[in-house]
């Protein structure tokens, strides 16, 4: 299992944290966990660096926030996916899909999948 | 959240958003640290592994920061604007959720701000509204009052010109008559309202004609050219805004008139006249003989530095001028000025005021209302509202958004109200018995709607500040731990509170209305003299080719023939008005006892014998005037009022009234009851009968007709034939029951107590909907406690008596705080209390069955529902 420098999937970070949140409202540590579940720690991001991608996505209207309780009773903000985010989200599968297609022939890989790290 | 200061916290700027940030941030961490020690983990080893897998803290709060300022930047005017829409989104989504909550806001809203409009703009049109004339302070109406009985006659038309022509306290004084005129243009004849005026009318109003011109100065006089000057409305409405209107011939009264101005439409005045004639004056009506006949109302303005008080004692002194030259005429006089707007507006001023202090009062118990019902909803979203408020948003963003929730409800109410009251206004003008000035031009216009946008704005703003009173941030703890119990208990308090005072103010509006009710029912139980019921009345006007007087009078013994034949008519009578309308032609009869004493403002009525039955005016003693009895017979019939004045020892048969200017007199032959002419509130007159012909007759005659039917009016085809038959071109006008006689005379009375019985009743309704509210929350909340009761074996009664026990409380406190209220207030009410005290037990009585009506109808439903909760399930809920 060879560990990814997480600078190099910055870019990518928007598109999970994306991807996190189809499936529903998630505070940042869920998103956290989501993407540690589905990498299998495969990534190394530093958590601390979901929360500004987390806030700018917010400002770009692709995600909307409330307050509400998490089950251990602490205070936490949700994040869930506004029509925009889905949109977005969508479009960037696309690109994303292509581009990883793109790469793949040029390195002479069959399994694109694997360039995706899962 | 130090020092940010509450309005840089209320726009969301500042150390709040940095709280927020380092909350989120944090929550990150404790939460996984936590879940480590769960697994097992050392808590400092938990701490190290989280701390690398998150990385540098602070640098990511210093990002988010960034981020979020560059975010203030961009927003700080638009995210105001984001907040208001965010909240206008969140309020239409709670209303599509909810409907019933928002629906019942939106509506006990909509009710109170519609009436409240709808009021107002009667307010408004009728008293606020500048009247329509310049300098209009600088106007008086000029009167004379008779000091020793306080009654009040204005100026005989020859007096008039002597003080007009002597008065250096007015610059002006002007003369005018309201008169109903027949009109005749191409079309077939019709009623108009018309303003006898002197030539100077306008002038001293300080109003110009829009187009076309004044009248000449002589233009008051017999032999002068025949003019008139038309309003903006008759012009519109009887000559389809004709252009070439000035110069246009109208016959009034059969008489060919010019129109020779048109008057701006802003102009009004008493009687809401739509022609301005000037009066004809003949040689008779100037000369003296014609200073005792008072007829001429007039209007003066105020000469520079004079005041009405310092104006009417240099107009006294003339008058007393006027009595050395012509001794009797003026004795005992005085002449008073008091303000033109007072005059024209007092009257109806009382009532006005009154009414819109009482819907004021409904309003503001739909406030409360509606206030209450987004406190119990306040408390479903306690949590949300704690959570919120423990992440630091301050006291000022709840409240913002609580206001933004209320006003958007109050803002949907306010349309759908002031839809309604455009209705309500119409209704209103229609109830409205009395002369309500300037009622013509009334209705919604920029102002009133300016005024209910505001009023709109306030309501929401009340509505939704009375659910923040019980926001404290400071408890936001107690309600995360401990489920919010603390909160509900100050929030019910809060409601329970708000849904006394409803109680109290619907209490005092039930009170108002039992007193107005009571009162009303007084009035028309009086004595009056004559029976209004199964009784109608019209008026029969000659057209002027019947100049013949002896024509004149066989017309009317012919018509008054021709009714009583018809099978329906019991009786059948005329004379110059009907009762109750007095006033018309008073006369000063002296007792011919005791030369000291004399009977002032005598009422002067020429009958036919059938009158007084038709009128339902019973003979005391002696006899009526038999059926060949006519003017010339020399017998009166008094009136006991007069009796008992002229003839103090009880002995009047056979004697004679003598007037000082008939020296025969007459024989007074019976004594009838006594009318109160100007109304059941007013008292009882003097009033003297001749048999109809005893002067010329009048081209003007009032029937009274009586069938004794249920519906007086069923005879009105007939009656209309009987006189159509006889003289086609003479119009049948005003005819309408005796008891719509009777509610004219009443005024503003019938007016005020309808709506005071309908704003008490909106009242009561929604209080009854407000401790319904209460009573229901109460039991919702007490369930469980309700249902450890019935398990440890509480009877169904017991609990029953739970309920009543706080319904009594609720409309206890509410009553006894209303009623002291109602007590003390009720002083408001005077004018139109009668025979009844706001003490009497009746109307105690009254309030309080009605008070436990209503707590028993909003208490049962929620009685039942207690008594139905199932132990094993209300205990499970927890």
């Amino acid at each position: 299992m060879t560990r990814v420098p997480s600078g190099s999937i910055y870019g990518t970070l928007n598109l999970l944290i994306l991807q996190a949140l189809a499936d529903g409202p998630l505070h940042g540590l869920g998103v956290a966990e989501w993407i540690e579940r589905r990498s299998g720690d495969a990534l190394d991001i530093k958590e601390g660096a979901l929360y500004p991608a987390l806030h700018r996505l917010r400002n770009a209207g692709f995600v909307d926030d409330v307050w509400d309780e998490a089950p251990s009773g602490r205070p936490a903000r949700i994040y869930s996916l506004t029509e925009a985010g889905r949109a977005e989200l969508r479009g960037e599968i696309a690109r994303w899909k292509s581009h990883a297609g793109v790469v793949s022939r040029l390195l002479g890989l069959t399994d694109a999948a694997e360039a995706l790290g899962g | 959240m130090s020092g940010g200061g509450w309005l840089g916290r209320l726009l969301g700027l500042g150390h709040r958003t940095r709280d927020e940030n380092e909350r989120e941030l944090r929550f990150h961490l404790d939460e996984r640290i936590d879940r480590l020690v769960g697994e097992g983990w050392t808590r400092a080893d938990a701490e190290r592994d989280v701390h690398r897998r998150f990385g540098d803290f602070d640098a990511a709060l210093a990002e988010c920061e960034r981020i979020e300022r560059r975010r203030v930047r961009q927003g700080r005017v638009v995210g105001m604007f984001d907040e208001t829409v965010r909240s206008a989104r969140t309020t239409a989504r709670m209303m599509r959720r909810t409907p019933g909550y928002a629906a019942t806001v939106i509506l006990t809203l909509a009710l109170g701000i519609g009436a409240t409009v709808a009021m107002f703009s009667v307010l408004h049109g009728a008293l606020l509204r500048p009247l329509p004339w310049a300098d209009a302070d600088r106007l008086v109406r000029v009167n004379n009052r008779f000091e020793a009985s306080g009654g009040s006659g204005p100026f005989s038309i020859p007096n008039y010109l002597d003080v007009r022509a002597a008065t250096t306290s007015l610059t002006g004084l002007a003369g005018y008559s309201v008169r109903s005129v027949t009109l005749t243009d191409d079309g077939p004849a019709d009623r108009a309202r018309a303003l006898g005026v002197t030539a100077n009318f306008l002038q001293v109003l300080g109003v110009e004609p829009a187009r076309g011109r004044d009248f000449d100065p002589d233009a008051d006089r017999q032999g002068s050219e025949r003019t008139l000057v038309i309003t903006h409305g008759a012009w519109q409405s009887r000559f389809a805004g004709d252009p070439e209107i000035v110069g246009r011939e109208v016959r009034i009264d059969g008489v060919p008139h010019q129109v020779i101005g048109l008057l701006p439409e802003s102009f009004w005045f008493v009687g809401d006249p739509q022609f301005l004639v000037p009066f004809a004056w003949d040689e008779g009506a100037l000369s003296d003989d014609n200073r005792g006949s008072r007829s001429l109302p007039t209007i003066g303005r105020l000469a520079p530095g004079f005041t009405p008080e310092t104006a009417a004692e240099e107009l006294t002194g003339i008058t007393d001028g006027i009595g050395e030259r012509f001794p009797s005429n003026q004795e005992g006089w005085v002449a008073t000025a008091v303000p033109l707007k007072e005059a024209v507006l007092g009257g109806a001023a009382g009532s006005v005021w009154l009414l819109m202090g009482a819907v004021g009062v409904v309003l503001l118990v739909a406030c409360v209302n509606a206030a209450n019902l987004m406190l119990v909803r306040g408390e479903q979203r306690t949590r949300e509202t704690a959570v919120r408020a423990a992440l630091g948003a301050g006291r000022g963003t709840l409240t913002i958004q609580h206001l933004a929730e209320s006003v958007a409800l109050a803002v949907v109410a306010g349309a759908l109200g002031v839809a309604l009251a455009e209705i309500l206004t119409r209704i209103l003008l229609g109830l409205w018995g009395g002369d309500l000035p300037r009622a013509s031009t009334i209705g919604l216009n920029p102002l009133v709607l300016t005024a209910a946008v505001g009023l709109v704005l306030a309501t929401g703003l009340l509505v939704g500040l009375v659910p923040t009173l019980r926001l404290d941030v400071h408890r936001i703890h107690d309600v995360l731990r401990g489920g919010g119990r603390g909160s509900a208990e100050r929030g019910s308090r809060l409601q329970r509170m708000l849904v006394v005072g409803e109680v109290a103010l619907a209490v005092l509006l039930v009170s108002g209305a039992a007193l107005l009710v009571q009162s009303f029912r007084n009035v028309t139980s009086v004595e009056m003299g004559i029976d209004p019921d199964g009784a109608m009345t019209f008026m029969v006007q000659l057209p002027d080719s019947w100049t013949s007087a002896p024509e004149r009078q066989r017309f009317f013994e012919e018509a008054v023939a021709g009714i009583q034949r018809l099978p329906a008519v019991a009786s059948v009578g005329i004379s110059e008005r009907t009762p109750l309308q007095g006033g018309y032609n008073i006369t000063t009869l002296p007792s011919p006892d005791d030369p000291e004493i004399e009977a002032s403002f005598v009422e002067v009525r020429r009958v036919t014998p059938g009158f007084f039955d038709a009128a339902g005016i019973d003979l005391i003693r002696g006899r009526l005037f038999e059926d060949t009895e006519r003017g010339g017979a020399g017998v009166v019939v008094i009136s006991q009022r007069l009796a008992e004045t002229i003839f103090p020892d009880g002995e009047w048969l056979g004697k004679r009234i003598l007037p000082e200017w008939n020296e025969v007199g007459w024989e007074v032959v019976g004594v009838v009851e006594s009318v109160p002419e100007f109304g059941p509130e007013r008292d009882l007159r003097p009033a003297v009968y001749w048999p109809f012909g005893e002067n010329d007759p009048p081209a003007t005659m009032t029937f009274v007709v009586r069938t004794g039917d249920d519906d007086p009016l069923a005879v009105a085809s007939e009656v209309r034939g009987v006189v159509a038959g006889l003289e086609a071109a003479a119009p049948v006008f005003a005819m309408r029951t005796f008891n719509d006689v009777l509610l004219e005379t009443l005024g503003d009375r019938v007016f005020a107590t309808t709506l005071f019985v309908a704003f008490g009743a909106l009242a009561l309704l929604l209080a009854v909907v407000g401790v319904f509210s209460v009573l229901a929350h109460m039991v919702e909340q007490r369930t469980r406690e309700i249902g450890i009761r019935l398990a440890l074996g509480a009877s169904a009664a017991g609990v029953q008596r739970m309920v009543a026990r706080e319904t009594a409380a609720l409309a206890g406190i509410g009553l006894v705080v209303g009623g002291c209220v109602a007590l003390l207030s009720s002083s408001v009410l005077e004018g139109l209390l009668f025979g009844i005290t706001a003490t009497d037990p009746r109307i105690i009585a009254t309030v309080v069955l009605v008070s436990a009506l209503g707590a028993a109808t909003a208490s049962w439903l929620p009685a039942r529902r207690a008594m139905r909760v199932d132990p094993m399930v209300a205990m499970r809920e927890e």
